[in-house]
């Protein structure tokens, strides 16, 4: 069967390409991170996890239009698949299916 | 800072991301980067922000990236090599001439330097195969004197006993032994050969690791009459048979003593210093040497080697061992200091030698210098041509810059075409190379085999990236120098001027090429000078035999009457006689220590009353032996050399000087001084006598290659006529009046001449290198003109119409390279003159210099010069006019 799970840095980039839609480029992703959950990623990681992410087909990108800032040089812009929307999901059904299992935590007398 | 402003990041951490990031990539990343670091310039500061990017471009020199979408990676750009090599390929077929000069002289210059580097190699890999190599150590001893500290003798041939008293004496020293050698009488089935016989301690397979093809390297030697053989003896003895367990024996004192052979050895010749063709165990060097010699401290007569644990405290062991030796000292006016010399340095040690095969370091150092010097030549020659040559390309190079080729794009290319045309002479040359070694093997007479290694093979090629990178960068700098897109208008500013550098380059060349053919003229009269001088004595006609070990010399002197008798019946034997030490082997030293505790050295050899009738020795007082005369017990002849030493008037009066003497002798004649050792050596004090007796009693120290005293060789002299039946004649004497000896001869006017052999390989090596780099040379001084007259080619056609005469054009385009070569000349005879006086210093008997030598070293290079530049110029001069003006 098809690999269903993610590494805990590919999952995180791949949500962040899905929440950032449209927008979803390198350094975007670097600082939408940093914002959100106050982590200092680096640039190459994320490029490194989101090219690995295209060759798994979770994502695909196109190039962006020309820009006036960055040297002129466009934008890789990343989308999420279907697929990587649905692995997304199973991975979050997982996730709360053990979450059952996980025993009420309880205040034990002394 | 200002938001307005624009900043860079550092352009070569772009340019590094462009070079190594997949281009689909590139544009994305990038511009991430650049926007990383706008963000940070503005919230960190512009050195920040670049550290930062620095850092991040090294952060994506990832696998995932460089490697994405590709399955090799592109450290170089494949299209623009494949091109280049075309284009160098098109050049070299294009202008045949210069690449063929180019690449014949780099090539033969990487053949020398390959068979010299492996030479030096070889050299320098001399007993590496001992696993426990850096554990082992020689001893060596130096006599001092104890008043004034002044030494007396330092030599790594030692006593008998020194390491196994040793041993006793200091723990550190686990395991020792002693290694001594003799030429002694082996035989099997009755028939006797003469073989070189090592005596160790049976210890010594233990820590040697001469490889065993049979037998137990421990227990081999353990048993007295056990023998180790090296795999080509045992061959020799008993061919594909099993060797094991069959007995050898050994004449000593005429009776045979029987051998088991237990063991079967690698001797690793040529890889090793110590050489063990056959060995035995150490007690048995007592029937050799007596049994006194086994214990005394008076006499040395081996090497000792020691095995130690902690070889990184071998001064303090070395400081030990000279506490220990007090007690075994000889108790007179002396002290002994003992040092240790490490293995793996015994090949080079040529200060303190002992009986192990050693080389000179100089020698080393001559043939460093020749490979480097001829490699020299061939860069040099190399760069010239190449430079001159790609002028003619100005063409070519404006195309492709106006076609929009970078100047940089440029330069690669020329480094590319450098190293295309380096690496295949490499290539050839290692053919080369391999097609020589037999030849270069016989000239040093040596046994060298071209193995490809690693390291060699990562030598050539940086050498030849280094080359490429020089020649390519120089003619790099000079092309671009020069407006490439005017030279496609076809009126390029070449300059007929050969630059400053060029004109130094020739200089150099030359001047080695003198300084290398000056040496080989004065090596070769210096040879001649040598070989050709009277020695004062008749060396011609004069047959050596090898008698060996007698009992003694009564024994000795029976056989040799017994055979002179015989030999005398043939009309063409004028004379026979014997002696202890031979033409080519130092003879005995002995030593007499004088009253005021200095030591006299003297030169001794024992001989019979027909010793100087025999060699042709000439008297000039006094008499030689009468063999009617009845007791010549005392009689001694010495030299002219000794008296002198002594400042005696009246020799025939006179006794040696020595406390220990408590005998009378009689000097009844001086000899007219004789070379006995080579001429390397001068004239020293000489004592002859037929009874050894007659001065032993005086003798404190001894330094020989045999002992005891005897007479080990019959001397033959050979009247006219054909050699030989009498040769033949002598062979079958030989065998039916001592028939236990084997019959061996040598002439000794040829032994003399092995005494130089050094010598001889030596001018062959240094003459093979100058015709090598005179050769090149002139193909660059070759090249070089051809390329001058091209250029001036409308120059001589206008000066031709002009009226100018045939002389005058070749004058005009030689003379610039004649100064030149002339101040090459004047630069390097000077240099050769020191070098080679220097050299000449080693010899006590030496040629002047002669300033004749140097002029015609001068005319030879002027004369191989003349000859290139001339041929070229007078082709240019006898061309017609009309058609190089036509030429456009």
């Amino acid at each position: 069967m098809e690999k269903n799970y993610l590494g805990e840095f590919e999952e995180l980039v791949l949500t962040m390409v899905g929440i950032l839609g449209e927008e979803a480029y390198g350094n975007a992703i670097v600082q939408e991170i940093e914002t959100k959950l106050n982590r200092k990623v680096n640039l190459s990681a994320v490029h490194v996890t989101l090219y690995r992410l295209e060759d798994k087909n979770l994502v695909n990108s196109s190039m962006g239009g020309a820009t006036t800032t960055r040297g002129g040089r466009r934008k890789r812009y990343f989308k999420i698949t279907n697929t990587g929307l649905s692995l997304l999901h199973d991975m979050q059904e997982q996730r709360t299916e053990l979450w059952k299992l996980l025993p009420t935590l309880k205040f034990s007398t002394i | 800072m200002d938001p307005n402003e624009v900043y860079d990041p550092p352009a070569w951490a772009v340019k590094f991301l462009s070079w190594f990031c997949p281009d689909a990539l590139l544009e994305g990343i990038l511009g991430d980067l650049l926007e990383e670091f706008d963000n940070n310039v503005n919230n960190n500061g512009l050195s920040a922000a670049r550290r930062r990017f620095i850092y991040s471009v090294f952060r994506f020199l990832h696998p995932s990236i460089i490697l994405k979408n590709r399955k090799v990676i592109k450290l170089i750009n494949m299209g623009m090599l494949k091109s280049h090599l075309k284009v160098a390929y098109r050049g070299m077929w294009k202008y045949r001439f210069y690449s063929f000069a180019n690449l014949l002289g780099l090539t033969v210059a990487f053949a020398f330097l390959l068979l010299t580097s492996t030479f030096i190699y070889h050299e320098n890999s001399y007993d590496q195969f001992h696993q426990k190599k850096d554990q082992i150590f020689r001893l060596a001893h130096e006599v001092l004197l104890k008043e004034t500290g002044e030494s007396l003798s330092k030599s790594a041939v030692t006593p008998v006993p020194l390491s196994k008293d040793l041993q006793q004496e200091v723990p550190a020293i686990t395991k020792q032994s002693r290694v001594g050698s003799a030429s002694m009488t082996l035989v099997k089935d009755n028939i006797p050969y003469e073989e070189v016989i090592v005596f160790v301690d049976p210890d010594f397979l233990g820590f040697f690791d001469f490889p065993m093809d049979q037998g137990l390297p421990k227990a081999a030697l353990i048993d007295q009459s056990s023998m180790v053989l090296s795999a080509e003896k045992a061959q020799k003895y008993f061919g594909y048979s099993d060797p094991i367990g069959q007995t050898l024996s050994l004449n000593v004192n005429d009776s045979l003593i029987n051998f088991q052979v237990t063991g079967i050895i690698d001797a690793k010749e040529k890889e090793s210093s110590i050489s063990v063709p056959i060995l035995v165990n150490f007690e048995k060097f007592e029937l050799l040497v007596g049994k006194q010699a086994m214990t005394s401290y008076n006499y040395s007569a081996v090497e000792n080697y020691i095995y130690v644990e902690t070889p990184q405290e071998i001064s303090l062991l070395e400081g030990s061992m000279t506490e220990a030796m007090k007690k075994f000292s000889r108790g007179d006016d002396t002290e002994v200091k003992i040092f240790a010399q490490p293995l793996t340095s015994i090949h080079l040690e040529e200060d303190v030698p002992g009986t192990a095969d050693y080389t000179t370091s100089r020698k080393i150092q001559i043939m460093a210098g020749l490979g480097l010097l001829v490699l020299v030549i061939a860069i040099i020659n190399y760069i010239m041509l190449s430079t001159g040559h790609s002028l003619n390309r100005l063409k070519e190079l404006g195309l492709r810059k106006s076609l929009g080729a970078f100047k940089s794009q440029l330069r690669i290319q020329l480094i590319y075409e450098s190293f295309f045309i380096t690496i295949l002479s490499g290539t050839l040359g290692y053919v080369l190379a391999l097609l020589l070694i037999p030849l270069f093997n016989n000239l040093i007479d040596s046994n060298l085999t071209l193995g490809i290694s690693a390291i060699q093979i990562l030598v050539m090629f940086l050498i030849s990236i280094l080359i490429a990178l020089i020649s390519g960068g120089i003619q790099a700098v000079i092309l671009l120098k020069h407006k490439l897109v005017a030279a496609l208008k076809g009126n390029s500013a070449i300059k007929n001027k050969d630059s400053i550098l060029n004109q130094g380059l020739v200089v150099l060349q030359f001047a080695f090429s003198m300084i290398l053919i000056s040496g080989t003229l004065v090596m070769r009269s210096q040879l001649n000078y040598i070989q050709d001088k009277n020695l004062g004595f008749d060396e011609d006609r004069l047959v050596e035999l090898t008698l060996g070990n007698t009992e003694n010399t009564e024994t000795a002197t029976r056989l040799v009457d017994r055979f002179r008798n015989e030999a005398l019946s043939n009309s063409q034997i004028s004379s026979v006689s014997a002696s202890m030490n031979n033409a080519s082997e130092p003879w005995t030293t002995l030593g007499f220590l004088q009253e005021n505790g200095d030591t006299e050295n003297i030169h001794y050899n024992q001989i019979d009353a027909d010793y100087l009738k025999t060699m042709g020795i000439e008297l000039t007082m006094g008499t030689d032996y009468n063999p009617n005369s009845g007791n010549t017990a005392n009689d001694i002849l010495v030299n002219e050399s000794l008296v002198k030493h002594f400042g005696w008037e009246d020799p025939l009066n006179q006794q040696i000087p020595g406390k220990n003497f408590d005998s009378k002798h009689r000097i009844i004649g001086v000899m007219k001084d004789f070379h006995f050792s080579s001429l390397h050596n001068e004239i020293e004090p000489l004592i002859l006598s037929i009874n050894q007796g007659a001065v032993s009693s005086g003798v404190t120290g001894l330094s020989t290659y045999y002992w005891p005293p005897n007479l080990y060789r019959v001397i033959v002299k050979i009247g006219p006529g054909e050699l030989t039946p009498a040769v033949n004649f002598l062979e079958e004497t030989w065998k039916s009046t001592i028939p236990n000896k084997q019959f061996q001869y040598r002439f000794v006017d040829e032994s003399l001449d092995q005494q130089y052999a050094e010598e001889k390989r030596w001018r062959k090596v240094i003459n093979a290198a100058s015709i090598f780099a005179l050769g090149i040379a002139w193909l660059g001084l070759l090249g070089l003109t051809r390329l001058s007259v091209q250029r001036r080619t409308k120059e001589i056609g206008v000066r031709k119409v002009l009226g100018s005469s045939i002389p005058n054009v070749i004058i005009l385009l030689s003379k610039r390279f004649l100064i030149l070569v002339s101040v090459a000349v004047v630069i390097g005879i000077p240099i050769a003159w020191l070098a080679l006086d220097n050299w000449l210093q080693s010899y006590p008997y030496r040629i002047e210099l002669n300033p004749l030598l140097f002029i015609l070293a001068a005319l030879i290079v002027l004369i191989v010069s003349i000859g290139s530049v001339s041929l070229q110029s007078l082709k240019a001069a006898n061309a017609n006019p009309v058609d190089s003006l036509k030429c456009e």
